[in-house]
């Protein structure tokens, strides 16, 4: 069954963006697989592209629990099948105040950084728990000989906005003639990720509250003849 | 029909997400072998020759794993620990001082020796240590742990502060009877016009900024030595001084530092003064700080 996603090499994307963008590239191959890492990295933390499900290893009568590596960030932690509840700190403090030293099976979760997470009651033993997480990028490395599985309308995003990295060397206005790049990898994200649509900063980028700025803030002037009622000319 | 006898696999790790092409080299291998990585079946598996397959690792666990090779005829050979899956690959200060190059310079300047004549070396590490500290303090993606022993009837305490504090996130009393009681954070002016006189009881309210730096008060002051304030801090980053130390922001985060820095780059004075491409990177530095807060859903 045919399907949008394929499996692409370093080497492919180059070519991709070359063809894309510019047959006779302004770029070298390192400026453009470090262009293509980062469009990937963005693309991963505004969409949460990569997922992962890993275990992670509580210390005895430890409620912090750090996870491994550049994960991105948690988003749920299950005991064997079953899930924690997601808290947060400042419930945890409020509505259990003592709940670093109640020993137990946890119940809770709350994330204290991005790599961090708090559980409660905390095991007295060691225990092992599971967390879905958003991976870290599969980045290139140099001579890399990574696939990587991509949809087309992804490809597009993730050139564009490549493109729109190497053309920062070009100067002011290569950098503004390529902004439409950088928003529709801004879109792509608001796309999966309802915060980032829900933000006033990623809304004023996208320019998706601009008809607020639109309307008139004052009443209008009376004075003003009604339209089509006749004036000069 | 021989058995399979795996050798090694190269290269011998790679990313947990998968996708790296690996080559497997042994003994005995026929067509339409069956490779799995800790159980997972690889895809785009391929018959090169008796000596040599190659395969595309399927998405793995953290560590070290087994690697089986089984031809058709089910006779197999496992090799343990024969691949290692890493999380992600380090992101170093020298990575960062490259992507900064390629970024600065023309192309015809490509032989050109860094650093440029616009700015040094030294200058652009000072500017990322600036911004990766700042980059915490403003998302607080690195915490550090503190415990301050409480002296009894004492509300200052000059130098109680770690030295890698940069700013408090959670401050919590834990008395001698094993009670905690979270702390509210307050200024000097509060402090300093709280009630004289109150007893020393489970402190209320602390106060981290006032100098002299590094100090801490807290109101009321605790009524024996035998408690503890429970410190949540963001920390500093470990310096970077160009010999590829790793950095310690999150890698996929990385690339908002760099736009800060490349930020302070273009807002020098002088001939490398851009100040609309540095009001470009400023954007996307904060555009890093928003969506990590919108990450962690405002939850500090």
């Amino acid at each position: 069954m045919a399907t949008g996603f394929q499996n692409f090499l370093l080497s492919d994307l180059e070519s991709q963006l070359a063809e894309r963008y510019n047959h006779r590239p302004f770029w070298t191959e390192p400026a453009a697989r470090r262009a293509i890492n980062e469009a990937l990295r963005i693309y991963n933390v505004l969409t949460g592209r990569w997922h992962l499900n890993m275990p992670v290893f509580t210390a005895p009568a430890d409620p912090y629990v750090a996870l491994q590596g550049s994960t991105v960030r948690p988003l749920r932690v299950l005991n064997g099948t079953a899930p924690l509840i997601p808290s947060s700190l400042v419930a945890l403090d409020h509505y259990f105040p003592n709940w670093e030293g109640v020993v137990g099976t946890p119940t809770y979760w709350a994330p204290v950084t991005l790599t961090t997470i708090a559980i409660y009651p905390v095991p007295a033993a060691q225990m092992t728990l599971r967390v879905d997480v958003y991976a870290p990028t599969p980045i290139f490395p140099d001579g890399s000989g990574i696939y990587l599985n991509l949809g087309s309308e992804e490809l597009s995003t993730i050139l564009g906005y490549a493109f729109h990295v190497l053309s920062q060397s070009q100067g002011v206005a290569a950098l503004q003639a390529t902004l439409p790049h950088y928003q529709a990898m801004l879109t792509a994200g608001a796309t999966v990720n309802t915060h980032l649509a829900a933000s006033a900063f990623y809304r004023k980028v996208l320019g998706l509250d601009r008809s607020r700025y639109l309307a008139p803030t004052a009443k209008p002037n009376e004075a003003a003849p009604p339209v089509g009622a006749g004036g000069p000319g | 029909m021989s058995s399979p006898f795996i050798a090694g696999v190269t290269p011998a790790e790679g990313l947990i997400v998968g996708g790296q092409a690996v080559t497997i080299t042994g003994t005995g291998f026929v067509a339409t072998p069956s490779i799995r990585f800790n159980g997972v079946l690889a895809t785009s598996r391929v018959f090169v020759d008796a000596q040599t397959l190659t395969c595309v690792t399927p998405l793995g666990t953290l560590g070290p794993v087994v690697v089986f090779v089984s031809n058709p005829d089910t006779s197999f050979h496992t090799l343990a620990a024969g691949y290692t899956y890493v999380m992600a690959l380090p992101v170093t200060d020298l990575d960062q001082l490259s992507e900064i190059q390629l970024r600065v310079l023309e192309p015809d300047d490509q032989g050109a020796t860094w650093p440029s004549n616009l700015w040094t070396r030294t200058e652009i590490l000072n500017y990322f240590n600036q911004r990766i500290n700042r980059f915490n303090r403003d998302t607080r993606m690195l915490l550090g742990f503190g415990l301050l022993p409480t002296v009894a009837n004492q509300t200052r305490y000059d130098d109680g502060l770690p030295a890698d504090w940069i700013v408090t996130q959670r401050a919590r009393y834990l008395s001698s009877a094993g009670v905690r009681s979270t702390l509210h954070k307050s200024d000097g002016f509060a402090i300093d016009h709280a009630p004289s006189g109150r007893a020393p009881s489970a402190p209320l309210i602390f106060d981290d900024s006032t100098p002299p730096l590094l100090s801490f008060d807290l109101y009321p002051a605790a009524p024996n030595a035998q408690g503890f304030i429970e410190l949540l801090y963001a920390s500093l980053c470990e310096t970077l001084d160009g010999t590829g130390m790793t950095i310690d922001i999150p890698n996929d985060f990385v690339p908002y530092c760099t736009y800060g820095v490349l930020a302070d780059m273009f807002s020098k004075d002088g001939p490398a003064r851009n100040l609309e491409m540095a009001k470009y990177f400023e954007g996307r530095f904060g555009e890093g700080i928003v969506l990590a807060e919108i990450m962690l859903d405002g939850r500090y």
